[in-house]
């Protein structure tokens, strides 16, 4: 089968769970099947300035097709016309569509490319329902195409636009239960046939947690976040939320923060930021941690989770957002909190008891073994393909 | 169950559910107890106060959607580039958008963080009302609850 994967950005470099997902995905389908991906050459990802050359090349085995961007992301122009999108009920249809234009990565290219080379695929699988490609490619080839909508609960999954769109195509790929839900809510015209996928974690071997704890000059015990250190994952409020837990329970423990900041970090003794991590030195610091926190509000899947459960860590995650607490309580992996109080609750309870702690981050590791292999993850992907695309 | 055998069992069988039930009644009766001093009470009181003020986004509270059906409310800064009049009005959005936009933008940028202020006050506030209402209603209940007794419990039980 020959599979095209279509995605706003891609390479090995970038970081983003839906380009992780889909690069993983792609890599993991190559050993079965043709895959090409097909993509910009945006790199970042609020920009979409360029980061890579027009034209072909292969990344981890698998042939990447790149296409230029008409413009980059102009940011005043967007957060306008997201506030009349999002705020102003005078809004028209055409308003929408503007907004997921000026959202882009704008390519006419890659979708006259997929326009005229459709024959040449059996399936197109395509990334994220809000940005240009999938907007429009989707629209060039509905009846062979497989949408990954990636939603979360946030304003632009609620357009009017989309609750069509979600319609069109032959199958969808959703990450989460959740997800499926919340796309199900909106969609008016019923969703065509699905598969919830989940994700699967390979963890490398020859981890070595103490020489990385040594190596960063980390001292025992801590508690570890990892991803963008951003208001939008709610890193404001962890911070907040620890350096008043310290306060009140003048506890040795530190929060140690695995990831680029956009957001800037307190100034605590406490608290420490070690930047960018390796994929190795992530799981390296999982394995090093007490527990894995994660405070963001809006996740359609949250691939450190998985991969912190898959390290029979457990975590500790922000209740409110409803993927993360019902992922929690199906997985048995952790616990949740609502409010301050729960979260100093929780976080004691967790650091009071570590054998309960080890036992749910063992089942955990049970939870991605039974649901989240690689086996599991692939396979429903080719049967949702199997269901809804007629053979060539 | 005794807290030391729930905790035996969850150290083989935890149960996600069962431990968040038990860790919310130890918050509870931390309450009841009135075990909280008046340093944690404020500290309660100033998170809360934190999290309500940075609120849920609009269309999720009460007050917003009732606020969103009687009338506009919210600070808009976007122009509004719409057209009445038919294929000549394309024209008027064109010239809108590239010629008097540019200018529009500037001006925009100078009261936007004014605007901006505003416009999280005016949300920090009908989230704090809202909050207020919830609790208000919580306690109305709960003292509803202690009084009856008083008023209609004995005299229908005596003899």
């Amino acid at each position: 089968m020959k599979i095209a994967f279509v995605i706003h950005r891609y390479g090995v470099e970038l970081v983003g769970g839906s380009e992780f997902h889909c690069r993983r995905i792609a890599e993991e389908l190559s050993a079965r099947h043709q895959v090409e991906v097909l993509t910009t050459t945006a790199s970042d990802y609020i920009t979409w300035q360029d980061g890579y050359a027009p034209g072909l090349e292969t990344v981890n085995g698998v042939k990447v097709r790149r296409f230029r961007t008409e413009r980059k992301r102009d940011l005043a122009w967007f957060k306008d016309i997201s506030d009349l999108c999002y705020y102003d009920k005078r809004h028209t249809r055409a308003d929408e569509l503007e907004w997921v234009r000026l959202n882009g990565p704008e390519s006419p290219e890659l979708v006259r490319f997929i326009k005229d080379h459709q024959a040449e695929f059996d399936v197109f699988i395509f990334y994220s329902y809000r940005y240009y490609q999938t907007y429009f490619g989707l629209a060039e080839v509905p009846g062979k195409s497989i949408l990954v909508p990636t939603a979360e609960e946030d304003p632009a999954v609620g357009l009017s636009i989309f609750s069509e769109f979600f319609a069109l195509p032959a199958g969808i790929l959703f990450l989460t239960p959740e997800e499926e839900d919340l796309v199900g809510r909106v969609s008016r015209m019923g969703l065509p046939p699905s598969e919830v996928i989940g994700f699967a974690v390979d963890v490398p071997p020859g981890l070595d947690p103490e020489g990385f704890k040594e190596r960063r000059g980390l001292a025992d015990p801590f508690i570890l976040y990892i991803g963008r250190v951003d208001r939008n994952k709610g890193c404001d409020g962890l911070f907040r939320y620890f350096q008043e837990y310290l306060k009140w329970k003048a506890r040795p423990v530190d929060l140690v923060l695995g990831g680029s900041a956009a957001l800037p970090i307190p100034s605590h003794p406490r608290i420490k930021s070690l930047g960018f991590l390796s994929d190795r030195e992530k799981f390296e610091a999982l394995q090093a941690c007490r527990l894995l926190v994660m405070p963001s509000p809006y996740e359609s899947l949250c691939i450190v989770v998985l991969e912190a459960w898959k390290s029979g860590r457990c975590t500790l995650v922000n209740g409110l957002c409803k993927v993360l607490r019902e992922q929690t309580r199906r997985s048995g992996g952790g616990l949740y909190y609502y409010s301050f109080a729960e979260f100093c609750e929780t976080l004691d309870f967790l650091l009071d008891n570590p054998e309960i702690r080890d036992a749910l981050g063992r089942t955990g590791r049970e939870y991605m073994e039974e649901n989240f292999e690689w086996v599991h993850v692939v396979g429903k992907i080719e049967r949702l393909i199997a269901r809804t695309i007629p053979t060539r | 169950m005794e807290t030391t055998i729930l905790l035996d069992k969850w150290k083989t069988a935890p149960d996600v559910d069962e431990i968040m039930a038990h860790l919310r009644k130890q918050i509870e009766e931390r309450h009841a107890g009135g075990r909280y001093g008046r340093d944690e009470l404020r500290r309660e009181t100033a998170l809360w106060l934190s999290e309500v003020m940075g609120g849920p986004a609009p269309g999720e509270s009460a007050l917003h959607h009732y606020l969103d059906t009687i009338g506009e409310w919210r600070m808009q800064l976007h122009p509004n580039f719409s057209t009445h009049r038919g294929r000549i009005g394309r024209l008027f959005v064109w010239l809108k958008k590239r010629v008097l936009h540019p200018p529009l933008r500037w001006i925009v940028e100078i009261v936007e963080v004014n605007a901006w202020r505003q416009d999280r006050l005016n949300i920090s506030l009908l989230n704090l009302l809202e909050e207020m209402a919830l609790e208000i209603g919580r306690l109305r209940a709960r003292l509803d609850r202690l009084e009856r007794p008083k008023i209609d419990g004995p005299d229908k039980t005596s003899p």
